[in-house]
């Protein structure tokens, strides 16, 4: 078993991404955008949308 | 605490191209796992502990025993079947609003099959917004955000580019009020190209515009639905406006969005007939259509969908590795940059933190309801009169829909789009099965994709965005 500081790669289990925040801690600070203010227009989903207060 | 079985919504397993992965829901982590980890995995989704230990030793031997400390440990860290943020609370967003989409024609220069607005007109009258509803509809955004300092609007139609003159007035008089106001208004056009010139090009890059650019791919494909009002084909008049365009602005805050069908299920082909264009930003949308229309999408053709999705990460990894960088749209998850998740309950926001306003200055809870009477909310003059409506939406989480709770996906789509399950069942908390399927085969593609960066060595997605919004002084 190795885990290595940052990427946390086991020999069973590679992290490929995780958050860097506990996404709890910034409720309801509400500065991410709007859904629907992207390119799909249709189908719309979160899944594209990123923290905007992480950004700054 | 690692507690098997684990909870149907919990993990995640699924295998892609002979690649094992691993998405944990609630810490939103993506692993890559061995046969060991998987096995005890699958089988403690049914077992107890020690029976799903047990079952994969006799298979793994001393591997399942490492596997299994290893999981332990990862449990601990809160990246495993972490404990679920969210599913003994209710978070109602604010009623404040954040964005809105502005119709400024319900009327339009083509006449495309598919169209889900009535070729511009929503059902209704066809016409073009007064300048002054424009601005009132700017006031009435500022006015109803409270504190938040990010705001949206989003120009479109039918084509929101048959008035230009109006579309110019909102962004220069949006821009200046909301800079008086110590707020910041980010504009999106949504245009078919066909009134793309030079002029209006210009504006857009002048005052970063985001451009959405409506063509579905290869000729033989777009012209089968996008038609002129004359009957013709649009694809070449398009094409050389969206090139025109694209040369000038410098490859920045653009989409090209395409539609597919029943018909044009091939979007594989059309993606890449645009990525080989040049072009690196494309969008491919099912068509919103009722099942009795011949071009609807139906539960025959998902397989071939779920085809071209694994095809199109494929082949997109196999031109990033040639040295091109590409992005589509539904492939850009990000899981490291996350919205929080009271954001990621409460969806899109519509009918709440989202509007659309119709040419008159009438309030819908988005671009999609605008002509269902029934979800009329006010308008720009009176602000918002049908409150019941607004609550309804407001407590509209995916904690509410119908086998929302349990999905894996649900902290990525965030119970899916109000308006179709709407249109599609009746009812705005029950999922459409279709574009349930959809959206969960593009997320697993898309966590393979991560996959396949990660072994070349690639930044995430958000990083890759980050470079652009940082070159754009946005």
């Amino acid at each position: 078993m190795t885990i290595l500081s940052e990427k946390i790669d086991t020999v069973h289990f590679k992290l490929i991404e995780t958050p860097k925040k506990d996404l709890k801690k910034v409720w309801d600070c509400r500065d991410c955008s709007s859904s629907c203010q992207s390119a799909c227009k249709t189908s719309c989903t979160l899944a594209n949308q990123v923290c905007q207060r992480e950004n700054e | 605490m690692l507690e098997f079985p684990w909870r149907e919504g919990q993990l995640h397993l699924f295998q892609l191209d002979g690649h094992l992965l691993l998405f944990d829901v609630a810490s939103s982590s993506l692993f890559q796992i061995d046969e060991a980890a998987w096995a005890i995995l699958k089988e403690g989704k049914t077992s107890p502990l020690d029976v799903a230990l047990a079952r994969a030793r006799e298979k793994f031997g001393p591997k399942a025993e490492e596997a299994f400390y290893e999981l332990k440990l990862l449990s601990l860290k809160g990246l495993i079947l972490a404990p679920d943020p969210a599913l003994n609370a209710q978070y109602a967003p604010f009623p404040y609003l954040k964005a809105l989409c502005l119709n400024l024609a319900h009327e339009c220069n083509m006449r495309c099959s598919y169209c889900f607005a009535g070729q511009g007109t929503y059902g209704g009258e066809r016409g073009l917004m007064p300048p002054e509803v424009a601005r009132k509809a700017v006031d009435f955004l500022l006015e109803r955000s409270g504190p938040l300092k990010r705001l949206e609007i989003d120009f479109f139609g039918g084509e929101p580019l048959l008035d230009f003159s109006v579309l110019k007035e909102a962004v220069l008089y949006g821009k200046e009020r909301a800079e008086k106001m110590g707020k910041e208004i980010r504009f999106t056009v949504t245009t078919n190209c066909l009134l793309l010139s030079e002029q209006v090009g210009e504006f857009l890059n002048k005052t970063n515009m985001r451009v959405v650019l409506s063509i579905d791919g290869r000729k033989e494909d777009h012209d089968k639905n996008r038609l002129l009002i004359n009957g013709k084909g649009s694809h070449d008049l398009i094409l050389s406006r969206i090139r025109k365009f694209l040369s000038s602005r410098g490859e920045k805050l653009y989409y090209l969005r395409g539609t597919y069908t029943a018909e044009t299920l091939n979007f594989l082909d059309n993606a890449l007939y645009l990525f080989d264009l040049g072009y690196s930003e494309v969008s491919m949308e099912p068509v919103v259509a009722l099942p009795n229309e011949p071009y609807a999408i139906r539960a025959e053709h998902l397989p071939e969908i779920f085809r071209q999705y694994e095809l199109l990460a494929k082949e997109i990894d196999r031109r990033e590795r040639e040295g091109r960088e590409l992005h589509f749209f539904h492939f850009e998850v990000d899981t490291t940059g996350l919205t929080c998740v009271s954001k990621r309950l409460s969806g899109c926001g519509a009918g709440v933190e989202y509007l659309a306003v119709t040419p008159s200055g009438s309030l819908y809870p988005c671009h999609q309801f605008v002509g269902r009477s029934d979800f009329k909310m006010g308008t720009v003059w009176e602000g918002i009169t049908n409150q019941e409506k607004l609550e309804e939406f407001r407590h509209l989480s995916f904690l509410e829909k119908e086998n929302c709770r349990t999905c894996w996906a649900r902290y990525l789509c965030s119970g899916g789009c109000h308006a179709n399950h709407h249109l599609l069942s009746g009812n705005l908390k029950k999922p459409d099965f279709i574009g349930c399927e959809i959206t969960k085969k593009r997320m697993e593609c898309a966590l393979y994709l991560k996959l396949l960066r990660r072994e070349r060595g690639k930044g995430s997605a958000k990083e890759r965005t980050e470079g652009l919004e940082k070159e754009s002084n946005i």
